[in-house]
């Protein structure tokens, strides 16, 4: 319903259109009877003096005989023939001394009183003349009562006329809006159909008129089947990607961005755990799938006795909607938990072997000795030192793999490159001793991931193997590269390269290729990387070793 | 020899052709109506033309009925006297009004006048009609100079209206203060228009006076004079006469074996004499 409101701009148009006719009309009224006036003025005073000059003209001769005859009875019958004109209130003749010789009025203007002749459009004083001498003086007095009421008949006359054309401009402005509107109003309804849509409930009625608003009728008309059948076209793909949802097997689900959930399709993880299970999960991650999209995510489930991995896929489309698919990866966990677990029984085992491989070659000499029965001489003494050593410097790299310092042993923050310089220092003479260049690239950056025991191992294992593989005169290189997330850590060598057939297994435990090493350098390395969350690389080829490290600045919870 | 052939001429063509009916202000020029009534009425009763003839004074009428284009005539009892002593006339009959066959001067004045008699309109607006007419204009001035007062001096200023009816009609009108008027013209006259009766009133009545004659030239022939006569003696015997006697203000017109017209021309005389002193 339009509210009342008293600007023009809210009048029905029927108002609009008899208020516009009404003012047209007054205008032309009003004009018409100014100049009406005018015109009447115009012209009376024309008649008046063409007809007052020109009587007196004809009559100026038997006036003038009158006059000089002193006939006043005469002269006051003319003058009262005269008088009889609208246009005349009454005429007097007067002598040159202003007496009056006759008056229309002879009780005002009595014979022989002295006329007083006043500056007015009233009066007009016409000479009479004989022989270019003024020997009387007609005075004219002008009806302008005559005037008036005819002005006033013609005001009135154009008020009528108005008050009748403005009730037949009303009248004609009714019936013609009523005629626009009534169409209009079918406009408007189906309008309001389609915006419900009622598509079958429109109609569009054929009316006499051929104008702009059957057009838009028309256009209406033809508007809104096209949009019916987008609409038909819309629900077919509709329902074409909804079979498509329930096809896929696996939960799929969309949700608006306060994650209330919009459609599901038919799965039975779904009936399984019903909507508002999901609804919780959904609430859980919310915070998580607003920080990036796309954005998978894992989720672990208890659900009665049953503990499930789902891994949710969320994606938001054009801002407006999340489309999530769920994973149920329960399975695949279980299986790479017993993977996990059977490869680290198999390193576990492998890892075994090896210790009990080293050892037993480690003891074969002592168990010699213990056998031969003979009193030990120092050089059998110098042979149980050196076995005992090498035993002991074997399990102790061995514990440093099993039980490689971590985070926890020293958590407070330091300086990477200070470590980086502390190291270096110390490996320097070594260096200088093999004629071995040792460059450095390193700037402050504080790091929380990694523990400083931690970060002097992996620099030790790296720029020693550095050593061993360089060659007299060449250089290693320690580089240190910060980027947004973390650290990277860059050990590099001019060495002849590591085979590319032994590149993949130089991290395994006890394998080496040094004589005299343990194999467990690279492998606590790798182990104690691993531990804090970071990656490690190998770049290799003939002429060029590179060991990447990274390390995130802070460790994730 | 040659007058007394043309009056011979216009005898035998009054006789054989048309009769001309002069009229004067006694009758009420305006009530045209009334007097062509009259004048087919004539026609009738006497079987021939009659042709109205009005003039504007009584001296063209005299001058008419002395040339002879006149046959009949309604005259002033003062241009009968002067008429008289040069055309020998023959009055055939005399009106008889209000029982009267003598007839009054009225003094009138506008309702609203505050006067009571004729002395009252001194230094007045004052209409005659015609100069020569007995009611209109002698017997006022001279009413005024037996009272050794001159008429000249008398009034503000006079105007001669030449019509008993314009004088009545010139008093209604405010346009002169008082007028001296025929009564038997006056009466008819508000017979004819009442409402004047509203306006007007009688401030004093003169006389009485000989009636106004109607009169026929003595050369007229006997047979048509005797036909006039009995038309017009006859009028109030039948309804069209009686009708335009009624709007006449007569009741019927007489005839008397004497007419004595000696006071009028005595009246006449005494306002000659003083027009003459004062001139």
């Amino acid at each position: 319903m339009r509210q009342n409101n008293l600007s023009w701009l809210h009048f029905p148009i029927a108002v609009k259109l008899s208020l516009t006719l009404i003012f047209l009309m007054l205008l032309w009224f009003s004009t018409s009877t100014v100049f009406g006036i005018y015109q009447l003025k115009n012209q009376m005073n024309g008649t008046f003096d063409s007809f007052a000059r020109q009587h007196i003209h004809n009559s100026e001769s038997f006036l003038v005989k009158s006059i000089l005859t002193d006939d006043r009875w005469v002269i006051y019958r003319f003058l009262t023939t005269m008088s009889r004109n609208d246009l005349i209130k009454d005429i007097g003749v007067i002598d040159t001394d202003y007496h009056v010789i006759a008056h229309t009025d002879p009780i005002h203007h009595p014979v022989d009183s002295l006329y007083k002749i006043t500056q007015s459009n009233r009066s007009e004083v016409i000479p009479l003349q004989v022989d270019n001498t003024t020997i009387a003086s007609l005075i004219v007095e002008k009806n302008s009562a005559f005037l008036d009421d005819r002005i006033e008949t013609i005001i009135v006359t154009n008020v009528l006329f108005f008050i009748i054309s403005a009730i037949i401009a009303t009248l004609v402005a009714m019936l013609i809006s009523k005629r626009i509107l009534s169409r209009l109003s079918i406009l408007t309804k189906n309008s309001e159909l389609a915006a419900k849509n009622q598509w079958s409930e429109i109609s569009i009625p054929t009316f006499r008129e051929k104008d702009e608003i059957t057009d838009a009728l028309d256009a209406f008309s033809h508007m809104g089947t096209e949009i019916q059948k987008h609409l038909d076209m819309i629900e077919a793909t509709q329902r074409f990607y909804k079979e498509i949802l329930e096809a896929i097997n696996m939960p799929i689900f969309i949700c608006d961005t306060k994650l209330n959930i919009l459609y599901h399709n038919i799965h039975p993880l779904w009936e399984h755990i019903g909507e508002n299970t999901f609804s919780t999960l959904l609430g859980e991650i919310a915070e998580e799938i607003s920080s990036a999209n796309p954005i998978t995510l894992e989720k672990t489930l208890i659900f009665g006795e049953e503990t499930m991995s789902l891994l949710f896929h969320v994606n938001l489309v054009e801002g407006r909607q999340y489309v999530i698919s769920v994973l149920d990866v329960s399975r695949l966990k279980e299986l790479e938990k017993h993977e996990q677990m059977a490869h680290s029984l198999a390193i576990l085992g492998q890892i075994s072997a090896s210790l009990s491989h080293e050892l037993k070659n480690f003891l074969s000499p002592l168990k010699l000795l213990i056998q031969s029965q003979q009193q030990w001489n120092e050089k059998d003494r110098k042979v149980v030192s050196n076995v005992v050593g090498k035993m002991d410097k074997l399990l102790i790299n061995f514990l440093q793999f099993a039980k490689p310092p971590t985070l926890h042993d020293s958590p407070e923050p330091f300086d990477l490159a200070q470590v980086c310089g502390d190291i270096v220092q110390l490996l320097l003479p070594q260096f200088e001793n093999k004629h071995v260049s040792l460059q450095e690239s390193i700037s402050p950056v504080v790091i929380t991931s990694i523990s400083r025991k931690q970060i002097e191992i992996i620099l030790m294992n790296l720029l020693l193997n550095a050593l061993d593989a360089s060659v007299e005169g060449s250089i290693v290189s320690i580089r240190i590269d910060t980027n947004e997330q973390g650290v990277e850590l860059i050990v590099e060598d001019h060495g002849s390269g590591i085979d590319p057939a032994i590149q993949n297994r130089i991290f395994e435990p006890f394998f080496t290729t040094k004589k005299g090493g343990t194999g467990l350098g690279l492998a606590t390395v790798y182990r104690i990387v691993y531990d804090a969350g970071g990656q490690m690389h190998l770049y290799s080829h003939p002429g060029l070793t590179r060991f990447s490290v990274y390390f995130p600045y802070h460790q994730e919870q | 020899m040659i007058r007394t052939l043309l009056l011979l001429l216009l005898t035998i063509s009054a006789a054989w052709g048309e009769i001309v009916f002069g009229l004067s202000s006694v009758a009420m020029k305006d009530d045209v109506i009334t007097i062509e009534k009259w004048r087919q009425y004539l026609s009738e009763k006497t079987g021939q033309k009659v042709r109205l003839v009005f003039t504007k004074n009584y001296d063209e009428m005299r001058a008419l009925i002395e040339s002879g284009s006149i046959d009949v005539a309604y005259l002033c009892g003062a241009t009968y006297v002067e008429t008289r002593k040069s055309t020998d006339l023959e009055i055939i009959a005399i009106p008889v009004a209000k029982q009267n066959s003598n007839y009054f001067s009225y003094v009138i004045a506008r309702k609203e006048c505050k006067c009571n008699n004729f002395l009252d309109f001194k230094q007045k607006i004052y209409a005659f009609s015609d100069p020569k007419s007995n009611s209109g204009s002698i017997v006022p001035k001279y009413e005024l100079l037996k009272r050794g007062i001159n008429p000249r001096q008398f009034f503000k200023k006079t105007i001669t209206t030449y019509d008993h009816s314009e004088s009545i009609h010139a008093v209604a009108v405010g346009f002169v203060d008082g007028a001296s008027v025929d009564s038997i013209v006056y009466d008819a006259f508000i017979r004819s228009y009442p409402e004047m009766s509203e306006k007007i009133k009688i401030v004093q009545k003169m006389g009485p006076y000989p009636s106004t004659p109607i009169i026929v030239r003595s050369n007229l022939a006997t047979k048509l004079k005797n036909r006039l006569r009995n038309a017009i003696l006859l009028m109030d015997r039948e309804p069209f006469g009686s009708e335009i006697l009624f709007r006449l203000g007569i009741d019927r017109f007489i005839m008397k074996e004497k007419y004595d017209y000696s006071s009028i021309e005595m009246m006449m005389n005494t306002v000659m004499r003083g027009d003459r002193a004062s001139e």
